[in-house]
């Protein structure tokens, strides 16, 4: 046998969830272009108008979300691709605060925190909903730029992501800052990476006879800025994740000590936040793939942190004492944080392809392909106030 | 019928277990043997074969994932007639080119240790499996395991024919770094 057999033989035995994923997507995938594709049929029967108009008001993924929800305030929010942001009161229903405009060419950049709702267009404008409002008002508005995203950065601020490029494309920026979830004010910038190109510059040198890709680095100047520690507060902690090579590796430190293993590498923008904890992605190695994902490290304001590998959804923190995840079987997980002991609060066929989301009272599975309605369930607790089950109260969140 | 059914007749050796799964699996088994294969006649003889397997190994085997147990049995059998066949004719199948590409990880023959044992290799192959990003590992598997060709891939999992390669590429890169790393090579 070459070792190219040997290599090929031996791929034959890797994990069994990793060789069902295949058959999973591949279904996944053609039942997502049988929608699509009765959708274009049912509308093409109409008499219609505007072509572009039918293409802007068909809802592709009516059963589901397609984009990731959010929970905070007692609320869940999500996104309907095309339609716009919602947001849902367990055992009540969906309101619709944002309408998607048919002219827009993006969905909205949303994120929610124990303040409120905050969004944006991808313009130079985020806007602000309080919880218990439907009233949208100017939050924040950054120079210029071409594009904006919004990110999670602690219970109360979040992280903007901007990107300015000019016209030619050839000077460019990006820029990842922290902006006060209820001033509004900017604070620290966390990293910035800045292109500037001189066209006369390389004009010059194109003169000269230098070739195309050699008179453009001349040209062109490159700036780069890496903060060497982000803070989180979470409660009475201060954590603060710390870069520790050209801003891509950065471990987690308390008080001058590492909390990670020496081979993690924190992803310093965190999957979640809340006033009680933080969930972060830990790498095993940052290469020219990229991010390598091992486990997720959650950080609580109580000090009992904990880790948890090989989920598919970011686990969701229930009380101080609980948290939960989608595992490889599609059953959801409940683990003691203080005995590490695990048990099943639910089995779902396919559930491993959901996300989950959770407030501590609430668990809303959401659908990544939208073949499958959103559904919320509410979690059960024993006399010692142990999850026992899962209470399905709606399912089918958009109706 | 559920799986745990299934492995239930096998164990009670009742031969409708082998009607059974032709019935679930049948096609499932064929498209593995097929993208080794690509001879009608050879696919058939390897599902068979998977079945008759199944048979013989259950019980005492009992399969958490009768699928991916399956599955194993049919690839590995159609490697293996791969491999006879090969020896009388060479063919650009995907098999060829998928050997093709792992070889540039594996210069030669004398580059990986002949005393390595191959739980050692399958334990590195599956960490390095575990390591990668959902959608890069699912097109690594597609490609590796499944033996999809670059456009059945892009086709079948919807991603586009220049992702594809391009995850393909970091793959094999990354694949022979940590061989290095681990000192396997």
């Amino acid at each position: 046998m070459t070792n190219a057999e040997k290599l090929l033989d031996v791929i034959g035995d890797v994990q069994d969830e990793y060789i069902k994923d295949v058959p999973k997507r591949i279904s996944a995938i053609r039942n997502r272009k049988i929608i699509k594709w009765t959708s274009i049929a049912a509308v093409f029967t109409l008499i219609i108008g505007s072509f572009s108009y039918l293409l802007g008001s068909i809802n592709w993924g009516n059963a589901g979300l397609g984009v990731t929800g959010q929970c905070a305030g007692g609320y869940f929010y999500y996104q309907i691709p095309n339609d716009g942001i919602y947001r849902y009161t367990p055992k009540g229903e969906s309101e619709q605060l944002i309408k998607t405009k048919f002219s827009q060419r993006y969905d909205y950049s949303f994120v929610v925190n124990d303040t409120g709702l905050f969004y944006s267009k991808g313009d130079n404008a985020v806007y602000k909903i309080p919880h218990n409002s439907d009233e949208a008002t100017l939050f924040y508005e950054a120079p210029k730029l071409n594009e904006l995203e919004l990110s999670t950065h602690t219970s109360t601020d979040i992280m903007v992501l901007l990107n300015y490029y000019s016209i030619n494309n050839f000077d460019y920026c990006f820029k990842e800052i922290v902006v006060d979830g209820v001033s509004g004010k900017q604070n620290e910038i966390l990293h910035e990476y800045r292109d500037t190109f001189d066209s006369q510059l390389y004009n010059e040198y194109i003169e000269k006879g230098y070739s195309d890709d050699d008179a453009y680095n001349k040209a062109n100047t490159s700036k780069e800025f890496d903060a060497d520690e982000i803070e989180y507060k979470l409660g009475n902690r201060t954590l603060v994740a710390k870069n520790v090579e050209d801003g891509i590796i950065y471990t987690l430190e308390e008080n001058g000590s590492t909390l990670l293993k020496e081979e993690d590498i924190l992803w310093e923008q965190p999957e979640k936040a809340t006033e009680d904890y933080i969930i972060f992605k830990i790498g095993e190695s940052y290469d020219e793939v990229g991010f390598c994902f091992a486990d997720y490290y959650i950080a609580r304001a109580n000090g009992k942190d904990s880790r948890i590998t090989s989920s598919k959804a970011i686990p969701v923190q229930g009380d101080d004492d609980y948290l939960y995840y989608i595992d490889y079987d599609d059953n959801i997980m409940c683990v003691d944080t203080r005995s590490g002991e695990e048990h099943i609060l639910m089995y779902q066929k396919d559930l491993s392809y959901k996300t989950m989301f959770s407030d501590g009272k609430y668990i809303y599975t959401a659908d990544y392909d939208n073949e499958t309605p959103a559904q919320c369930y509410e979690i059960l607790f024993d006399e010692n106030l142990k999850p026992y089950d899962l209470h399905l109260i709606d399912d089918d969140i958009m109706k | 019928m559920t799986d745990e059914n299934i492995i239930k007749l096998y164990f009670d050796r009742n031969e409708q277990a082998i009607s059974v799964t032709k019935n679930k699996y049948g096609k499932y088994l064929y498209t593995i043997a097929y993208n080794i294969l690509h001879i009608k006649e050879d696919c058939e003889e390897s599902v068979s074969d998977t079945y008759l397997g199944a048979w013989n190994t259950m019980p005492p085997k009992k399969p958490n994932v009768l699928q991916t147990y399956l599955g194993k049995l049919t690839r590995n059998i159609s490697l293996k007639r791969f491999r006879n066949n090969s020896t009388q004719k060479r063919g650009g199948t995907q098999t060829d080119i998928a050997l093709e590409e792992l070889s540039e990880i594996l210069a030669s023959d004398n580059s990986v240790e002949e005393t390595i044992e191959r739980d050692v290799l399958l334990n590195f192959v599956q960490r390095f499996v575990k390591g990668l990003e959902n959608e890069q590992r699912q097109i690594f598997i597609a490609r590796y395991w499944y033996m999809y060709s670059i456009k059945d891939i892009s086709q079948k999992l919807g991603y586009s024919e220049s992702k594809v390669k391009s995850a393909l590429k970091r793959s094999r890169d990354k694949l022979k770094d940590e061989l290095k790393k681990e000192g396997l090579i």
